[in-house]
């Protein structure tokens, strides 16, 4: 439109100045004339009019070309290299210039191409270089987060404001209360942790951590044991973590320590009870049997009695003993760190050391598959390799090791053919420390049987085929904590945001954050229909979390029973049917959950208007409010292609190439605006829209605004 | 002839201690509760208790101090018997105000002989 106005302008002015200059000649010269003259002219004008009439036109004919060779030499193509320009700067591609115009824009596009094609080069160098980073950091991201989520321990690492940038599944496991359905406890990306351990708590720890620090102390962590609201007691260390000088947050590591407190308190009261009983009894029976040796005038009936207190008080004794063996069995197990391992690595271990025996001759027989024992390797394996040297001293032939199931035992069978071994050398040789390489160590065979809580006994044969049997126990454990490792790899979305290192202060005002430093939680209502105030409830509640430009796996889903029957549309577009919200908590249950996940978090719906009406006018009945910032999706991509036609969910996700799974399920629709969001938020950056206040004014601006929430 | 108060729940360890008593000149009564102990104190006036700690309800050191609390009980002598042993409950029996402390299993010998002692008859 303007250049076109100016083009106009232009011609004009070059028409209108030469013929207003004749003109004004022409006039001049004719006021100057006498009558005479003027008759003289108008004839000769009279007889040459036809030369004056094509000289006029030859000369506007002239005009006319040369506005119109500038116009498509000069303007037109001028015009064009200028939205080339523009375009080259913001376009991915290759874009070639090229112009119809004058020579001197020729070479100016071709110039330009150049300079075009130079930045396209530099721009794909530096991108390669910016993604190639990016992946050596990711990589060594994973690498950190397999590593943290395959520790045994659970493991939080925490900013300053306590906001959870690192946990592992085991951190989940622990502070994750399987009875509570609210969020209130969960923990996730960006969660507060002080909502498991107060802040003072973890403000005292780190003070004390600073305090032996400057006593000199290095390495300083603090240690205390803390029921998290999980009812899961645990011993928590924890550790600072500092940049330079700077404090920058902590590391949380937690174990689980309410097996091992409950144990030690029932082995505690059970040698309480063990000796206050054992006392008792043992007074009674002393003081009986004293009187009856000091009074030996006693009168039978008194005798009478003191036997059957003595009687008594024994048969009391046995029978607390064996009631104590019988409740507390599980805590006289040994603590020996035993380890797990299958029976042919067991078998292999031991031939393979058995080499170092000279003049042994061993014969290994393989074990049924899936046997597994529980054994300390170290003292297990010099034992028994101590047995094979022993043996092969008196054995004649090959000496075979054999690995037996047999209900729910395992046996150890070393078989050896002909070379006696009588008991009393068998006792000795199990009694004697066992060596290795000659040097003793400080534990017999008999120790080591003990430790392990085995049995060991000696086979001797009529046939010359004679055994020392090794009974062990099954591992039973295995199974469980094989299974537990398949968990760990199938639940790893564990994520890690160490940008939230970096995050703004959390006492700045919402207003001015930076969008990008924000907590979403992008939901999404599924309804029995358009009007709450018409009595229309809420059915389905999906919602999930950004923090920092991610999208985290700790999304929230819940269907709600609205407590009325729903219409056949309803069902047809959500899916939803009276049956399965039949047996559904209502919305004061579910509510406290919602409200909880939206904590600290700016809301976000696609035409937010709706949902939040639904919300609105719940709140005083179910004593919430919901009144953190909102933001409208459909609002936003209308702020910012102002030019597009539709911003509908369908349409939005379309253009940005996003797929919709499960359209009109809560959980689904919120999926596909929170990813609508992630495309929006850099458009919006690049219009200047960064923080709340400028998201709300461009929203506000826009044609949809109107609506009022 | 001295009153010794036995008081214990346990009645198998109460024969040996009733009998014990008695073959040596001492009246004997029993209390089987602390309460029933607390009662029959002032009425019964003991020249000395054999208390046991483990009693139902009230245990041994709480009559023991109740006891103590008393003026016109304070020539009593307490000998407190019990099947705990360990040091916090040897200093909470001190603190109590017993004037002896006996670990279960006890020699009835040595018992007598502290009995004795603490009634000055040695």
């Amino acid at each position: 439109m303007t250049y076109k106005r100016r083009f106009i302008t232009g011609i004009l002015i070059i028409l209108v100045v030469p013929l207003s200059s004749v003109i004004l000649g022409t006039l001049g010269f004719w006021l100057q004339l006498g009558p005479d003259d003027k008759t003289f002219l108008f004839t000769l004008i009279d007889h040459n009019r036809i030369y004056i009439f094509l000289s006029f036109l030859i000369f506007t004919g002239i005009l006319g070309y040369i506005a119109k060779w500038m116009l498509f030499q000069y303007f037109i193509p001028l015009q064009k290299l200028a939205e080339d320009a523009g375009i080259l700067k913001s376009a991915e591609r290759l874009y070639t210039i090229e112009t119809k115009g004058a020579k001197e824009l020729k070479q100016l596009a071709v110039i330009l191409s150049r300079h075009a094609y130079e930045i396209k080069e530099l721009r794909e160098n530096i991108n390669e270089k910016i993604r190639q980073a990016k992946n050596d950091l990711e990589e060594e991201k994973n690498i950190l987060t397999s590593l943290v989520s395959e520790l045994n321990d659970a493991i939080i690492i925490c900013n300053n404001d306590g906001k959870i940038v690192l946990f592992n599944h085991h951190a989940y496991q622990l502070c994750d209360d399987p009875d509570a359905d609210d969020f209130q406890n969960r923990i996730g990306i960006g969660r507060s942790f002080f909502k498991i351990i107060p802040s003072e708590i973890i403000r005292h720890a780190l003070e004390e951590i600073d305090h032996k620090f400057r006593q000199g102390q290095q390495n300083a962590y603090t240690q205390l044991v803390y029921p998290l609201p999980s009812r899961v007691s645990a011993r928590i260390r924890i550790i600072p973590v500092s940049k330079g000088k700077e404090k920058i947050g902590f590391i949380v590591i937690m174990h689980d320590i309410t097996a091992e407190l409950d144990k030690d308190l029932k082995r505690h009261e059970m040698v309480e009870s063990l000796i206050d009983t054992t006392r008792s009894s043992v007074a009674g029976i002393r003081a009986a049997i004293e009187s009856i040796i000091s009074y030996n005038e006693m009168q039978e009936e008194q005798r009478v009695r003191f036997n059957n207190v003595i009687l008594e008080e024994a048969k009391r004794l046995g029978a607390f003993v064996n009631e104590t063996i019988a409740n507390y069995k599980d805590y006289f197990k040994l603590n020996w760190p035993m380890e797990q391992i299958e029976g042919q690595s067991l078998l292999n271990l031991l031939h393979l050391y058995s080499k170092t025996i000279s003049d042994l001759k061993l014969e290994v027989k393989d074990p049924e598959n899936g046997i597994w024992v529980s054994v300390e390797n170290f003292s297990f394996i010099i034992t028994v390799l101590y047995l094979l040297r022993q043996i092969s001293t008196i054995a004649q032939n090959t000496i075979s090791l054999e690995l037996n199931n047999e209900n729910n035992f395992m046996y150890l069978d070393i078989l050896w053919k002909d070379g006696i071994l009588n008991h009393d050398q068998f006792n000795q040789i199990l009694a004697n420390p066992v060596d290795l390489n000659n040097v003793e160590l400080p534990f017999s065979a008999n120790d080591v049987i003990q430790r392990h809580n085995a049995r060991i006994w000696l086979n001797l044969s009529e046939n010359n085929l004679h055994s020392i049997r090794i009974m062990l126990r099954a591992a039973d454990a295995v199974t469980e904590s094989v299974k537990k490792k398949q968990i760990i790899y199938g639940a790893r979305p564990e994520f890690y945001d160490f940008d939230l290192f970096t995050s703004d202060n959390l006492d700045e005002e919402w207003e001015t954050r930076r969008l990008a430093s924000l907590r979403f939680v992008v939901f999404d209502l599924e309804t029995t229909g358009l009007n709450p105030s018409d009595g229309d409830e809420i059915i389905s509640i999906g919602a999930v979390t950004i923090v920092n430009g991610k999208i985290l796996s700790d999304r929230y889903e819940r269907l709600v029973n609205p407590r009325r029957k729903l219409n056949k549309v309803t069902t047809e577009i959500t899916g939803i049917s009276d049956a399965m919200l039949q047996d559904q908590p209502a919305l004061d249950k579910v509510m406290p959950s919602f409200h909880a996940y939206c904590e600290d978090a700016v809301m976000v719906a696609h035409n937010a208007a709706f949902d939040m009406r639904f919300l609105k006018l719940k709140e005083k009945q179910l004593g919430f409010r919901f009144d953190q910032p909102v933001l409208d999706t459909l609002l936003l991509s209308a702020s910012v292609h102002v030019t597009q036609e539709s911003h509908s969910l369908d349409a939005i996700a379309e253009r940005f190439g996003l797929t919709i799974n499960g359209r009109h399920t809560a959980l689904g629709d919120a999926q596909v605006t929170a990813e609508i969001l992630l495309k929006l938020l850099p458009v919006m950056q690049e219009k200047g829209i960064t923080n709340l206040q400028q998201a709300y004014q461009a929203s506000k601006k826009t044609y949809y605004a109107r609506i009022k929430y | 002839m001295k009153k010794i108060l036995i008081v214990d729940d346990e009645p198998n360890i109460v024969i040996s201690l009733e009998f014990l008593m008695a073959q040596n000149g001492y009246y004997v009564r029993i209390a089987r509760s602390g309460e029933e102990a607390l009662e029959l104190v002032p009425a019964f006036m003991p020249d000395l208790i054999l208390l046991d700690v483990m009693l139902p309800f009230r245990n041994g050191f709480e009559v023991c101090q109740n006891i103590r609390a008393r003026k016109e009980l304070s020539d009593i002598k307490i000998i407190m018997l019990t099947a705990k042993g360990r040091e916090a409950d040897i200093e909470r029996g001190k603190a109590a105000g017993a004037d002896s402390y006996v670990i279960k299993p006890f020699s009835t010998k040595e018992l007598v002989a502290k009995v004795r002692e603490l009634l000055n008859e040695e």
